[in-house]
Formats: C-alpha cells, structure tokens, sequence
C-alpha cells in the first residue's frame, strides 16, 4: 500500500511539473499532458456531442484555449478540474451553436434499433453476454437522452472515476452540489431506462 | 432490467461501452500544431483566473469582479478608439465615429501601468473593449479607464466577466463592475440544499426581482422605475443582506449558463463587514443579464479580509470612475426583441 501510495504520489509530482512546465511555455511539457489526456477528455466531449467530428472540434478547441490561459493557472495541483471545466465548455458552447444536435441527443430511440436484438443463443453463458450487450444498449440509449450537464457529470463519475471534489471543480460548482447533481443524473438515466421499455 | 435500479458496476460497463474508446489518430497533432502558433496569455496578474479558488474561496475572488455597466448602444452614439487603447483615459462624453469596429475582448487588451505616476504595469490599457467570450446577449462593449484590471472567475468561454479597480494582485480589491447571464436562480443563496427556481418562473425582470425579494436574510430594494438601455428595459435593485460569511461561507446568487455560481458579494462579506451590491438587471432579448456594481466609497469587504483598514472614503474617487464605466456600457448585436 504504502508502495502504490509512494507511486501515486510521484505520479502527481512528475504531472505537476508538467503543468508548471508547460504553465512557463514548454510546448512538449504540454504535448505530455495532452498525450495523457486527449482520449479522457474527447470522451467528455463526446459524452456532451454525441458526434465524432464535433467532439474532435471541442477537444482542439478547449486544448488549444488551455494552452493559451495555462499561465493564469496557479495551482498546478488542479489541472485536470480546471482542464475538465474548458472541455465542458467548449462542448457545450458548440452544441449551442449546432442546434441539429439537439435534436439528434433527445430523438427518442426506435423499436429495433441498432443491436438491440441479437440472435438467440441456447447457452447460459452467451445468454448472459447477450442480456449485458441489450443492457448496455439500453442504458447507452437512455444516456443519449438525458440533458448534456447530466451526460457530463455521469461520464466523469462512472468512466473516468474522477473524484467528486475535482467533478465538482469541472463544473464550478460546490461538492455538495455536484453530489446532489450526480444523483439526480443516475435518477434520471434510470427513468430514461424505463422510457426504454 | 427496464423499470429497475442500475447499479454501479452496470452504469459504468454500459457506458464504457457506449462511449468511444479514446480520439481518432491524427487529433493529437492537429491540436500540437495549433499550440505551436498559438501564444500563451501571460500579461494578466496570477491572482486572476485562478480555477483553484473556484469555490471556497469565490467569495473572496468576486472581491475583484469586474463590473461593466451596459447602457444604450442603440441610443448613444458610437465612440472612437475602439478595439484599442485610448490616447487618454475616456470620458462621459461621446466622440462620434462613422466607422464602428469590434473593440477587442478584455482578455485580449494590452496591459499598461495603473496610475499616471507609473508603478505597477499590469493594468488594463484604457481604451474601448468587450467582455470576454462569444457567449453574450449580444457584444457587450464599455470604455475602461485607467487603473483596472479584468477578473474572471472561470474561463473566457463562460457568462461571468468583471472589470475591477487595481491591479489584481494581493487578492484584488474586489471592488468594481461585475457582468453574468442569469441561468438557475437560487430559492437561497445560502443554501444550496434549498435548490434552484424552475427557468420559467425567473425568466423575466419582475419574476427575478420577485425572487430576489424572496431570499431569507436578504433585503431587494427598487429604488425606482424601470428604464431603457440600448432599447433593452433595465431594472435597479439594491441587494443587502444580514449573512455573513460563516453562515453564508459558499453563498451563490445564481447560476450562469455554464454552470459556475455566481457568488453572494458583497452582500455577504469576507469579514462580516458586508456592503449592498447595485444589481442592474438587464432583459436583452429574453435573455437577463445583470450588472452588479460595488458602488459604495468604503473599503471593500475583500480589501478588509486583507487587512486594509475600514476607510469611508476609500473609494470616493474610483466612484466617479466606476459611474463613467457604467454610462458607457453599450449592447451591439443583441437578439430582435419581440
């Protein structure tokens, strides 16, 4: 423990002198960073879009923007709250101005759409993947309708398992909010879930 | 499983499978080649846009809000030196120009030293600018004279920019023009639990100033009638309150649509020592923006956090300042209003 603890730890520190780096001008310091988060936060992105190419554009846009105001940043400690934070932005800036995304995040999903019916299979094993890929189809579909903020806050929560103090950092608000946000997320996914029946 | 509770090993395996697994190759080099031609702001003090201050310390931050105050760009005529410095500090009187440009955004205005006597030189140039961010009601411009500095709380993409007398450094003086675009209204700002009013029920002046009123602890005064700015109604409401900082420690008036609170300064102060805030409420469009102005002379409630004794007069003089900055508010661009 106290090895993973002591890994942990050097991690944190290699990161935040990268930041500082790259807070000073180093283009490769930042390259780093980027290499280690470009996949997390075009996930975020995506989980707001639900669109490849728009979710490219916000990624490069909110990087790009985090390259530029990386010197106003003082604690290096907070980097991937405030980067999180940008990305979101960026995203949702986007979809503001795409309103046909809108329209495509809470088109209510058609009987039968996508793979949502696989052929049956007799034993219980391939029963079992097959309930899990109908689950994850539905709970897939029930996250494309829900709000975007609430699309965000789930995939920090349950993808990137960022801790609720840096969510509640992404999204500027208190961590007794972002709390009670991510729980009324979940509430309404699981009501989506049942608008899917 | 339709109609039953997930658990959370379900939620995250169905959406590690939904999301993509990662960016397309390719991404990570266009976004490494924007960086290598794009150039680093470094001009504006530390203390601003710091993110770690986000929330426990908002209170303190908002100290240095910028206020920018909007006024009639339909009704006033235009002014030179936009979109760059002025040759000298502006005037309430307006310099007709036939040719209107976009003035840069505050973010972008060249830095210059805060007082005619020199020292520190990390103050906005004076000169005509907009408010950071494509996310206006409309561009927002004012003329900022000499000795302020911008303070953002978030990021530029974000509804929420302030223009603040100083120099930004030693925690701002957390005393000047504040602007944000008003999204989820708290039912009380010190209280998160207590949630936030439905959209519909604060979407006009009357219904968030009746919100306003509603506040436990808080006192919405309207001193006078409404008026019209750039063809936009407006409404002045004087906002004090009876919190203080250790009952209301993350105190949040609204949400901006972007998520960020706007904090409860200066109605709640660092100290105790709270000062009314002047909220004008702007409807450009269906859209409310508010201006919030700490237009008192006395020390700020940020300034008295710092240690800087309780002065009366203190900011007299930036008073006369402050009420230029807010005369030159002029809203270009804003939504047909119905």
């Amino acid at each position: 423990m106290d090895a993973l603890t002591a890994l942990a730890n050097a991690a944190t520190s290699a990161d935040d002198a990268l930041v500082r780096r790259a807070r000073s001008g180093d283009p490769a310091a930042f390259g780093l960073l980027v290499d280690a988060r470009i996949d997390r936060c075009y996930r975020l992105a995506w989980s707001i879009l639900s669109n490849h190419a728009d979710a490219a554009d916000a990624t490069q846009d909110a990087l790009v923007s985090a390259w530029r105001q990386l010197p106003r940043l003082r604690d290096a400690a907070v980097f991937d709250g405030w980067l999180n934070r940008i990305v979101a932005n960026a995203a949702l800036m986007t979809r503001r101005h795409r309103v046909r995304l809108r329209e495509v995040s809470v088109r209510p999903a058609e009987p039968g759409e996508g793979s949502s019916e696989p052929e049956p299979r007799q034993d219980l094993h391939a029963r079992s993947q097959m309930d899990e890929m109908v689950d994850n189809d539905s709970i897939g579909r029930a996250f494309d309708r829900l709000r975007p903020q609430d699309r965000a806050i789930l995939a920090l929560h349950y993808v990137e398992e960022r801790p609720v103090a840096e969510i509640a950092r992404s999204l500027g608000i208190p961590v007794g909010t972002a709390k009670w946000r991510l729980h009324a997320a979940r509430a309404a996914l699981e009501k989506a879930m049942e608008a899917e029946a | 499983m339709n109609g039953r509770t997930l658990t959370d090993a379900q939620i995250a395996s169905a959406l590690r499978a939904h999301l993509p697994e990662g960016a397309y190759p390719g991404l990570r080099e266009r976004i490494l080649d924007a960086v290598e031609t794009t150039t680093q702001q470094r001009t504006l003090p530390s203390f601003l846009g710091s993110v770690n201050a986000a929330y426990g310390k908002l209170a303190m931050a908002a100290a240095a809000v910028l206020v920018v105050a909007v006024v009639g760009y339909n009704l006033l005529p235009n002014r030179g030196g936009t979109g760059g410095p002025l040759a000298s500090p502006p005037s309430a009187s307006p310099t007709p120009s036939a040719t209107p440009a976009a003035p840069a955004m505050l973010k972008d205005a060249p830095h210059a030293a805060c007082s005619p006597a020199g020292g520190a030189s990390n103050c906005l140039a004076p000169g005509t600018y907009r408010l950071t961010g494509n996310v206006w009601p409309g561009e927002i411009t004012m003329d900022v004279p000499i000795g302020w500095f911008e303070w953002q709380p978030y990021t530029w993409d974000d509804a929420y920019d302030a223009v603040l007398v100083g120099d930004g450094t030693n925690g701002g003086s957390g005393w000047g023009v504040v602007f944000s675009v008003v999204d989820a209204v708290s039912k009380d700002p010190c209280d998160p639990a207590k949630g936030r009013f439905g959209r519909a029920e604060t979407a006009t002046i009357d219904q968030l100033v009746a919100a306003m009123r509603s506040w436990p602890g808080f006192q919405a005064t309207v001193p006078g009638a409404p008026t019209v700015v750039s063809g936009y109604s407006e409404q002045l409401v004087e906002l004090t309150s009876t919190r203080n900082a250790t009952d209301c420690p993350n105190g949040s008036v609204w949400t901006i649509p972007q998520g960020g609170n706007v904090d409860a300064y200066p109605m709640v102060g660092a100290i105790g020592k709270a000062r009314t805030g002047t909220y004008r409420i702007v409807d450009v469009g269906g859209t409310l923006l508010v201006i919030m102005a700490t237009d008192f002379p006395d020390t700020s409630p940020n300034e008295l956090g710092q240690g800087i004794p309780d002065d009366r007069s203190r900011h007299a003089a930036d008073q006369v300042a402050l009420h230029r900055i807010l005369d030159s508010i002029r809203i270009a661009g804003a939504p047909a209003q119905p």
